[in-house]
């Protein structure tokens, strides 16, 4: 607990992480990125905040020093001998070598039964075999050995239920040795859905895969013009039907729309669409379609900048629409993805080894290969775990750190775009909208 | 002042939060990196 008596042992510093923007001509609003508070302050109160020392604080009357007293408690000022910086990289560096923690997303195919234009991926024919699905437990095996406490496994694909069997299995062994050794393991699984069958999801639960993501871009029509399968057919019915095998299940659902500037004005409806399905733990959040590879359909091209989000954030938190958008900041956040870790990769049904899920299935990106662990690509895996935040000047300075830590690394590293995710405009419409109702 | 939110993140809390989570980035969100926007949970 912070001193927040009337002496102060040590001189004092305004936070580097303080985010303040005027409010109007008498007050202010600070947001601390790492401490997540937010005050509200007149002129005379954000001047203490301003001319803060430890010579300062002594010569204020016992009003003032309440007032620096709640600023400290909430992180607006530390002591000067702190620095945050330092900190930061300290538990940044901390968890991104650390060889406790594994966490593995496994793709059992490529293949999927859709055909969505947007897509990513090039998908390839083939499925996991026997020999690949029992190195890879080998593998989780002998990483616990090495000194693995927690386990966390995503399933992915391709669609990964055209493969339930695969799913099954492995994840049956994984819970087995998790058992056997007393490690802590955590599965989810990403689908579009169309699988899910009141079978599946018995055996979800039976494997303790309790965190799913199912992608439903809008309303019906929306829906069913980005999100098809092969023989073109719509999707949107069937999906919203299989979530009633969820009811009554200790599963969450993590409903996940892909927004771009065609279909986003059906966020708010499909929140309330999913919001009034009774029985399933469910929520929505948008994401951004990335314009990661060349596409030739027009039905793709409607991607949003920075500008188009941030008034897809407004928008869908204004109270007009009574969407109630279930957005925060992460919290805790020690790195931006997980593609960052020592000890975490994305897996493909040969078995091939990568950093980053946009990059599955392209053979450059092969950092190595479940039977061939001594040759590795060292070129794959630096990309990623070498870059460092705290060797970037840019990142240094910007009060966003602690929210971000640098973005996404495909994107700088691959894609060679802007990484920068927040925006001093980006934050204060966060802000404003959250948390300061009808300042819009 | 008027406190709107007090702070989520101390210097303690961020330190054992990874032993605590259960997902990878040591965020508190069911799915996370590249299944999450950058600024959601």
């Amino acid at each position: 607990m912070e001193n927040t008596g009337n002496a102060e042992e040590k001189d004092l510093k305004a936070s580097i992480f303080n985010f303040v923007y005027k409010k109007d001509e008498v007050s202010s609003v600070l947001y601390n990125t790492f401490t997540k508070a937010i005050i509200e302050v007149d002129n005379d109160e954000f001047a203490l905040l301003n001319n803060i020392s430890k010579s300062f604080f002594d010569q204020c009357n016992e009003n003032d020093k309440k007032i620096i007293s709640a600023f400290k408690e909430n992180g607006f000022i530390v002591d000067e001998d702190f620095d945050e910086i330092e900190f930061l990289r300290y538990f940044h560096y901390k968890t991104k070598f650390s060889n406790e923690q594994l966490s593995l997303t496994i793709a059992p195919t490529l293949e999927c039964n859709f055909a969505c234009p947007y897509c990513y991926e090039s998908e390839r024919k083939g499925k996991m075999s026997k020999d690949v699905q029992d190195k890879i437990i080998e593998y989780i095996s002998k990483k616990i050995d090495e000194g693995v406490k927690k386990l966390d496994i995503t399933w992915y694909g391709g669609e990964p239920l055209i493969c339930a069997n695969t799913v099954d299995y492995m994840s049956a062994k994984i819970n087995n040795i998790a058992e056997q050794k007393n490690v802590i393991v955590s599965f989810s699984l990403v689908t579009n859905g169309y699988l899910v069958t009141d079978e599946i999801v018995a055996m979800f639960e039976k494997n303790n895969i309790l965190s799913l993501q199912i992608t439903i871009d809008g309303l019906a029509d929306m829906h069913n013009k980005r999100r098809y399968l092969k023989s073109g057919a719509g999707t949107f019915d069937k999906i919203l039907a299989n979530l009633n095998c969820f009811k009554d299940t200790k599963i969450n659902v993590n409903i996940r729309m892909n927004v771009d500037r065609e279909n986003y004005i059906d966020f708010p409806a499909l929140k309330k669409t999913i919001d009034a399905t009774q029985g399933v733990k469910m929520g929505v959040y948008p994401s951004i379609v990335e314009n990661i590879k060349e596409r030739d359909a027009e039905s793709v091209k409607h991607y949003m900048n920075q500008s188009d989000y941030e008034q897809f954030i407004m928008s869908n938190y204004s109270n007009d629409n009574n969407c109630n958008v279930d957005i925060d900041i992460i919290n805790n956040r020690r790195f931006f993805c997980s593609a960052e870790l020592e000890n975490s990769y994305v897996i493909d049904e040969k078995g091939n080894f990568y950093k980053c899920w946009d990059e599955i299935g392209i053979d450059a990106n092969i950092c190595f290969n479940v039977a061939q662990m001594e040759n590795i690509n060292y070129a794959a895996i630096v990309k990623y775990v070498a870059d460092d935040p705290f060797a970037d000047v840019k990142c240094l300075n910007c009060k966003f750190l602690p929210l971000c830590f640098g973005g996404c690394k495909f994107q700088k590293n691959i894609l060679k775009k802007s990484v920068c995710n927040f925006s001093d405009e980006t934050m204060k419409l966060f802000i404003e909208s959250k948390y300061i109702k009808n300042a819009i | 002042m008027k406190i709107i939110q007090t702070a989520k993140t101390t210097k303690e809390s961020y330190a054992q939060a990874m032993e605590q989570s259960s997902s990878c980035c040591g965020s508190d969100c069911s799915l996370k990196c590249k299944k999450c926007p950058p600024m959601t949970d």
